[in-house]
This record gives C-alpha cells, sequence and structure tokens, in this order.
C-alpha cells in the first residue's frame, strides 16, 4: 500500500498570484531523457502516421445498413446515395467504428477515473507508483503517449485529463456536420484507441499498488475455475463486472472477519481475474459466457455487480431466484434505489425481508458488510431456490415445442435449437447439453420463444454432469512484464528466433469452447510466447490444463495471464519495452518512432476469438496503430471494418531505407491489420505468417517460414503459395525444405530482394 | 419479391435481394460466375458445385481458406485456392471476368457482410444458395426447410 500524504497534495491546486502560477501536486518532468516530438498528442497529431499504414491496410467496409439515423434530417438511405449531410456509406461506416471505439475507450478510461479518485481518497495523491525493483519502466504506454513519467498517484490525473479532452474531441467529430472523410474517420478511431489502451495502463497499475496486486510475478498461485467450483452448501456471493473496487472490499470483510472459509467469494468475468489478484481464496466461475446460466442457477445468495458487461436484466433474473442484487456503480444502477446513507444493518433488514429487491451503494466501506452478512442471512432462507433447474422435466417440456424456429433465428450462431428439442422430447439431452460448450449462453433463443420455453435452464439441466465436474485451474494475472524478462527475450524476438508473441484476449462470443485453447497449445509446443488475458484467459483455464502445464513467464514457449481486460495493456507495454530497453529507442512522447519499430521488428500478433464489446473494438483499434495485427473470429466481421493489404500491391509495401533513404520494396508484412478468420485453422496459419516481420534476421526468417509452412500443411493441407515473396534471399530459406523451395522460387522467376532497414518515417533515415 | 432475413436482427435498409427461383437461376448461371467456398458449406451442396463446375466452363469455384480442404476431397484436379473471404473480396475489381458472385459455407454473418460490402462497393450480382435468407445479396433463396432446399438445389444445379 501507499505512503500518506498531507491533504494539501491530494488535488491539484492552481494558484495566480500575480503572473506567478503554483501548481501543487501537478506532475514536474525532470526526466533526463529528451522529450520527443508529440507529447500528449491531439486528435490530428498523429495522422501522418496513421495515414501511412491506413495506404498500406485500406479499410474494407460491410455496412451493418443501408441507412443512417443518427440525426433528425434522416432517415437517410446511403445506398448509392449521400445522406442530407453529405455523408457517404464508407465515411458512415467508418462514423459508426469511431463511435463504437468511443464507447470502447470512455468505459476504460471512466473506469480508471474512478479507480484512481477511490485510491487518492484512501491512499493519497503522492501514493508512490511503485511496481517493484524489477520494473523500471512503470508505465511505458504513459510515457511513449504523454511524455511523463509518472511518479505519484497525483500524476495520473494529468493523463486522465487528458485522456478524456481526447476522447471528447474524438467523440465530436462523429457529430452531423463534422468529419466526412473515412480515412480521417479512422485515423480518429486509431487515436482514441491509443487512448483507450492508455487509460487502461493506468487503471491497471493503480490497482495493482492500491489493492495490493502481483507486480510482475511470473509464479503467481494457480486458482479454481470453472462453474463446479463453487459451494453452494455455504453462503456464495457473486461478483459480476470489471471494476474491483467494491469486490475488495467485500474480500476484505472476509478476510478481516475471518470469514473467506465460510462464505463462497466467486465472480464472473474480469472482477473475477482482479478479485484472486486481490486475493487467491476467491473463485472464478468463467467468462462472460456463463453469467445468465449462474445467474438462472441461482447458486449466488447475493450478487454484485460493478460496471461493463453486466447483463442489463440482471436484476430481473436476481428477483427471480430471490437473490437480493447490490448495485455499486453509477454506470449501472438497475433502478435501484440509493441506500448509500443508510446504515448497513438497515439495508440488511431492508433486502432481507424483501421490501427491496436489491440497492444501490457506491460506498466502498459499506458494500462489503452488506454482501457479507446479507448473503449469510439469505442462505439460510434461499436453500430452496438453488439450482431450480435439477427439477425441470426435460422431455415434458421439450414436446411442447412447436418448432416455429423463432429461437433459432434469434441465434447469431443460427444454432439448430428445435433440432435439439425435437431429441430432448425423444429422451436425448445430448444436442441441448452440447450448447453449455457450444453457445455463449446469452438467452436470445429464449427470449424469443413463443411458449416461453426456459431454454437456458434446460441447457443447464442437459449438462448438470458437465457442470458439476467443471473445475479446473487459472494462473492469476500477473500484471506488467519485468524489465529483466524484457532483456533476456528482446533479442530472440526481435531477431525472429523466438518465432512471435501471440496475445489471445477478448471475450466468449464464440462457437465451441475449447477453441481458444486449441490456438494457444499449438503456439506453445512451438516455442511462441502465448500472452493471454480477460475471457480469453478464463476459456483456456476452463478447457485445458495449459495453466498447470506451461509456465507463466514472459519466454518462449510460456502462458502468461497477465490479468483483466485493462491489463491488457502490458502486452502491448511489453511490446514497447523491447523497443526501449533491448533496441534503446526513446521512449518519452516519441510515439510515431516506436510504432515504427513495433511494425517493421516485432512478430506479435493479437488474436481475439471471440470479440464482442465496444471495448474489444477499441482495444485491437489501439494495438493496430502500434503496428499489430490483429485476427478476430467470424462473429467480430460485425465490427463492420477491416484494414486489409494487398500482397500484390508493390506501392503499399514500398518503405524508407534508414540506412541510406532509398526507397525500397520489402516483403509484404505483416500481411493485414485487422483480419476476421473464419476458422480455428486459419486463424492459426495466419497468426503465424503475421508474425513474419522485414527486419527478421535470416534465422528467425527461416523458424517463422518452418511454422507457416508446417502449420499450412497440417491444417489446411496445402503447401502455401505466396512463400516466395517472404523470401528475401537464399539464406531465408528453411533448410528442410530447401531444395523444393530453389525449384518452386525457380519457377516463379523470383529475385533476391535488398536487405534494409526499414521504417515508415523519413526523420529515422540516417543520412 | 423481397427476402426475408433468416437471423431476426439482419435487417439491412432500403435494398434487400429479390428472391431466387429456379428461373432466374437458371439464367444467372449462364454468366461468368464465381463460387466462393467457406469451410462451412454442406458437403452434400459442395459436391454437387463441384460437378457443377466441371461441366460448366463459365463456372469458377475457389476453396476458400478450410474450405479448400472440403473441395480438395471432392475434385481430381487440384482446387484453386484463396486465404481468406474478407481479403479476397478487397482485392476484387469491377472487370468482366465476373459477373455473378456466390458466397457459400460460411457462418451466416460473415456471409451477411461480405454480401453487404458487394452490395455497396461492388457492381456484381451476389447470390445466396443456402436455405437461410440473405437480404444483402442481390438474390437470395427464401427461408425453406431443409428438405425443400436440397430439392430447391438439384432443380437449380441439375437444370
Amino acid at each position: 500500500m501507499g505512503e500518506k500524504e498531507a491533504d494539501s497534495t491530494k488535488d491539484i491546486l492552481d494558484t495566480d498570484i500575480g503572473k506567478l502560477q503554483i501548481n501543487i501536486g501537478e506532475v514536474v518532468e525532470d526526466w533526463e531523457e529528451e522529450e520527443g516530438p508529440t507529447p500528449f498528442p491531439g486528435l490530428t497529431d498523429l495522422r501522418e502516421w496513421d495515414h501511412k499504414l491506413l495506404k498500406r491496410y485500406k479499410p474494407f467496409y460491410m455496412p451493418a445498413s443501408d441507412i443512417c439515423d443518427l440525426c433528425t434530417m434522416g432517415k437517410c438511405d446511403l445506398m448509392g446515395k449521400k445522406g442530407a449531410c453529405g455523408i457517404k456509406i464508407d465515411a458512415q461506416q467508418a462514423r459508426i467504428v469511431l463511435l463504437a471505439c468511443c464507447i470502447g475507450a470512455s468505459a476504460h478510461a471512466a473506469h480508471a477515473r474512478h479507480l484512481l479518485e477511490v485510491l487518492i481518497e484512501r491512499e493519497g495523491a503522492n501514493t508512490k507508483v511503485d511496481l517493484g525493483g524489477q520494473i523500471t519502466i512503470e508505465a511505458p504506454l504513459t510515457r511513449l503517449i504523454t511524455g511523463i513519467k509518472p511518479r505519484r498517484f497525483g500524476d495520473f490525473r494529468k493523463v486522465l485529463n487528458y485522456c478524456e479532452a481526447e476522447i471528447i474531441h474524438a467523440l465530436a467529430s462523429t457529430h452531423t456536420g463534422d468529419e466526412g472523410d473515412d480515412i480521417d474517420l479512422n485515423s480518429k478511431t486509431f487515436h482514441v484507441s491509443m487512448i483507450d489502451i492508455l487509460a487502461m495502463e493506468v487503471a491497471d497499475i493503480i490497482q495493482i499498488i492500491g489493492f495490493d496486486m502481483p507486480k510482475g510475478e511470473s509464479d503467481t498461485p494457480l486458482v479454481d475455475i470453472g462453474m463446479g467450483v463453487v459451494d453452494s452448501d455455504k453462503p456464495v456471493i457473486l461478483l459480476i463486472g470489471h471494476n474491483l473496487v467494491s469486490g475488495t472490499d467485500v474480500s476484505d470483510y472476509l478476510d478481516k472477519n475471518d470469514l473467506y472459509d465460510k462464505v463462497e467469494l466467486a465472480g464472473i468475468c474480469c472482477t473475477s481475474h482482479d478479485i484472486t489478484r486481490h486475493d487467491h481464496r476467491a473463485k472464478v466461475i468463467g467468462p462472460l459466457s456463463m453469467q445468465l446460466r449462474f445467474l438462472k442457477m441461482g447458486v449466488a445468495d447475493v450478487i454484485v455487480v460493478d460496471e461493463q458487461c453486466i447483463r442489463t436484466d440482471v436484476l430481473e433474473h436476481a428477483k427471480a431466484t430471490n437473490t437480493p442484487l447490490l448495485t455499486t456503480s453509477n454506470k449501472a444502477t438497475a433502478g435501484l434505489p440509493d441506500m448509500t446513507n443508510e446504515e448497513p444493518a438497515v439495508i440488511i433488514d431492508k433486502l432481507k425481508g424483501g421490501e427491496f429487491p436489491g440497492a444501490y451503494i457506491p460506498d466502498f466501506d459499506k458494500v462489503g458488510e452488506v454482501a457479507v452478512e446479507l448473503a449469510r442471512d439469505m442462505f439460510k432462507k434461499r436453500k430452496s431456490k438453488k439450482n431450480p433447474y435439477l427439477k425441470l422435466n426435460l422431455a415434458e417440456l421439450a414436446s411442447t415445442c412447436t418448432q416455429c424456429q423463432l429461437c433459432r433465428r434469434n441465434c447469431h450462431f443460427n444454432k439448430d435449437v428445435p433440432g435439439a428439442m425435437k431429441k430432448a422430447a425423444d429422451g436425448d439431452e445430448s444436442e441441448l447439453g452440447r450448447f453449455f460448450d457450444e453457445c455463449m449462453g446469452c438467452g436470445k433463443c429464449e427470449s424469443a420463444c413463443d411458449k416461453d420455453l426456459p431454454i437456458t435452464e434446460m441447457v443447464l439441466a442437459a449438462a448438470k454432469d458437465k457442470i458439476a465436474n467443471q473445475k479446473s485451474k487459472l494462473r492469476v494475472g500477473r500484471g506488467p512484464i519485468q524489465d529483466v524478462e524484457i532483456r533476456t527475450v528482446g533479442q530472440p524476438i526481435v531477431f525472429g528466433e523466438i518465432p512471435g508473441i501471440i496475445a489471445m484476449v477478448g471475450c466468449p462470443n464464440h462457437e465451441g469452447g475449447s477453441v481458444n485453447a486449441t490456438i494457444a497449445e499449438e503456439f506453445l509446443k512451438r516455442g511462441y510466447i502465448v500472452a493471454v488475458s480477460g475471457c480469453t484467459a478464463m476459456d483456456i483455464a476452463i478447457y485445458s490444463d495449459l495453466f498447470e502445464r506451461y509456465p507463466g513467464d514472459f519466454d518462449k514457449g510460456c502462458l502468461v495471464n497477465v490479468g483483466s481486460c485493462v491489463a491488457n495493456a502490458h502486452i502491448l507495454g511489453a511490446a514497447v519495452k523491447v523497443a526501449a530497453i533491448f533496441a534503446h529507442r526513446k521512449l518519452r512522447a516519441n510515439y510515431e518512432e516506436i510504432a515504427d519499430y513495433i511494425l517493421n521488428r516485432l512478430g506479435a500478433v493479437g488474436i481475439a476469438w471471440g470479440a464482442y464489446a465496444q471495448k474489444a473494438a477499441s482495444i485491437a483499434t489501439g494495438v493496430n496503430r502500434m503496428g499489430i495485427p490483429v485476427i478476430v473470429g467470424p462473429q467480430g466481421n460485425i465490427y463492420r471494418r477491416l484494414m486489409l493489404g494487398d500482397a500484390d500491391d508493390p506501392e503499399a509495401w514500398t518503405v524508407l531505407n534508414a540506412r541510406d533513404g532509398e526507397q525500397v520494396q520489402i516483403d509484404p508484412c505483416p500481411e493485414h491489420l485487422l483480419y476476421v478468420a473464419e476458422t480455428v485453422e486459419e486463424t492459426i496459419v495466419m497468426a503465424c505468417k503475421l508474425c513474419i516481420r522485414p527486419n527478421d534476421t535470416t534465422k528467425g526468417r527461416q523458424i517463422k517460414l518452418s511454422h507457416y509452412i508446417d502449420l499450412s500443411h497440417k491444417y489446411l493441407d496445402r503447401f502455401p503459395d505466396d512463400i516466395d515473396k517472404f523470401i528475401r534471399t537464399e539464406q531465408d530459406i528453411p533448410l528442410t525444405s530447401r531444395e523444393m523451395l530453389l525449384k518452386e522460387l525457380k519457377k516463379k522467376g523470383w529475385k533476391r530482394k535488398k536487405t534494409v532497414d526499414p521504417t515508415l518515417l523519413e526523420r529515422q533515415v540516417r543520412v | 419479391m423481397s427476402v426475408e432475413a433468416w437471423n431476426l436482427g439482419n435487417v439491412p435498409g432500403s435494398k434487400r435481394a429479390r428472391q431466387l427461383n429456379e428461373k432466374i437461376a437458371a439464367a444467372l448461371l449462364k454468366k461468368k460466375c464465381l463460387v466462393l467456398m467457406g469451410a462451412h458449406t454442406d458437403p452434400d451442396l459442395a459436391g454437387k458445385l463441384a460437378k457443377t463446375a466441371v461441366k460448366r466452363k463459365n463456372m469458377r469455384l475457389i476453396g476458400v481458406g478450410s474450405g479448400y480442404k472440403l473441395l480438395k476431397n471432392l475434385t481430381k484436379k487440384e482446387p484453386e485456392y484463396t486465404t481468406n473471404l474478407y481479403a479476397y473480396l478487397s482485392r476484387f475489381k469491377d472487370d468482366d471476368e465476373v459477373e455473378v458472385v456466390f458466397i457459400i459455407g460460411f457462418p451466416y454473418y460473415m456471409k451477411s457482410a461480405a454480401f453487404s460490402h458487394l452490395k455497396h462497393f461492388s457492381k456484381k450480382i451476389s447470390v445466396n444458395l443456402s436455405r437461410f435468407g440473405q437480404p444483402n445479396a442481390t438474390y437470395s433463396l427464401a427461408n425453406m426447410s431443409e428438405k425443400s432446399w436440397k430439392k430447391m438445389i438439384d432443380t437449380i444445379l441439375e437444370g
């Protein structure tokens, strides 16, 4: 925990005395590193970089609607026509993506702001930003983007003030009669998404320090995860969301009163990652896909929600099982009465007696006591409300299904629910049971059912054995990557001997729970670094034992869980640190140079197989601006804007040789920036290919091409027909395929390419 | 007659697919056709299309991503391959080489998005042959049962 300081430092105080302004508590930069060209970049300050990216990776639009209905001049039909404001469909689609990313960025920035103000209130603005002796670059993205080196919590106010201002500017540009150029709209999307990632870094650093989470240690404990890990013979408190402030209060109350072995504390979604980072006695139920199911199981005796990805109908489900709901964030109050000023005992009485179904309690010194004591009371009277699905007569219910297909037509996976009902009516529950693993549990099917069949509960009933046995291990999120690890892996990553960093992030909006584990294991076996976070980390834990088999170091063949969504920032931070620590590039306010370095040298790729939220869109786009490609799964196409390269367009791959300023053509890598894959097989092969970088050493390129050839054979049953594009000299050819490839190259008229030091920035040219 | 979307949320806006029938399909199949086949293609349909492509010189069949594997098992000749549906469409030129694009065997929303791209940014005729209505296509089969669909496909491809 940080040190407490005098009240005078809690806030930034600006006082004018004549011409003298005194800023108390504001950051004073005495950083020895020279300031780079873009401190606190505004909406258009990195536009030139964005245009370079967008010239190579052209936006590919797939409009969700032909119509714009954002102002009263509409609805405007943009099908081959302009809208009343003059906008065309390409700009309109870019605008919709910008709006989504503004939503994502504001969610993280608001989350960070809330954490910061709560922690400053508790610990003081002068709390040191200290992540331990192994981490000297404490906030790589903050240093890179803003040019400040945060030393105390109060310094982050300036960072978040900046984030908030930039989000407003970006959002404003979507107003009717503002930006109408689709490329500039994409540039603004890049900008607000970079801000998103900056806010995420702030959020995670301060929570690590403020809530005593691991500070980059790789050997964090393994915790229980799964629907079967919660002991329903004890009072159960369920946490849902992303902002841990209320969760820590519950956990600390259990700890202080020695109740951890008497009450179960378990979470869903990122708040469960973070609660185990705070106290590993807490349990993780699973990703977002378990939310509706666990609510319907009625196992929880009290539900505490904070913000983001909470079901908006959580109160309805809580009421159905007589479970009191505590809302704790001003973002999601669920229509409940504000009981902040009531005494805990009074609140408990009101909720226990059923006077109210829940309460809004944004007082984080009160919510812990209320949640724990209320859960202990409710447990006694709720026993009969637990696991109601076990009493369902599946065959009888299924036989009332009229096969109208409305459930299937409302399912974004087009799952054959009617077919499963038909079988269940005949006594075969297996198809229904399979949906437990093969759908994301959104409940749209039952919402569409004319017969009001409780489809979610029916799936639970059919999968009851699976649920009871779903117990595995998740490694607690470690947070940032240590400097010493970067020193060890920097060279092999940049030279290509560690073939790549695969960052697997995002949500569970996909079919087939084991998909992420399959992808992760393929790359782990091949010596890639696999970094994971959020619901994807949970998916991997539930459907495999990878966390027990692979160490948590940031090193070759290791599986690194950084933690919740906001901890994603550390994966990008690690890429930035490679540039700073291994390549000695200056970080301070030097965004373009570092992004150019990463694009050309660092073999990293993001995979978000089940991306669903607006936050996932902004995270991916923020990563893209830094030159890292991202692959999303089939549902990710609903973001409706990709950034795709054309390997056959020589102009797109023309760069400057930093050695002499000559314009040269490089191999087309990374080929795409934002890509939708149809299948897991395609994802694996493409991820491998997107780790290729123009500056790989010949040895590194050989290794990467060996994997590319091998994976193409294994998953696509073919030899990659574009391999000649990635062979610069004969030394790049993998030894095992040398003779065959030499023949192939001759046939294709391949010519040796000049070895260059590639850059997109004129100022990087050394002569 | 315009086609109703299979997925209830897939409401595209002003321009909706016209319903494909045997007569229109016969006329379309006489044009320069391109079939993009994904990994999720019904094996029965994939087999029939592979046979049709062999018979018709005006039909080009490409296995997309993992769809290539499916196609490879159905043809004696090495099938054409492309990595990815959207990457392919992003390079698609409005030239005369192709007049009609069939997109088959992708998850519903992947197809919907691809048809939307073509609708807005290309002059090609796009066709949905699955039994789940795709309003963003130029022509789409109406929503129908599996049995009726199989019969319809046989009529279209054999006709």
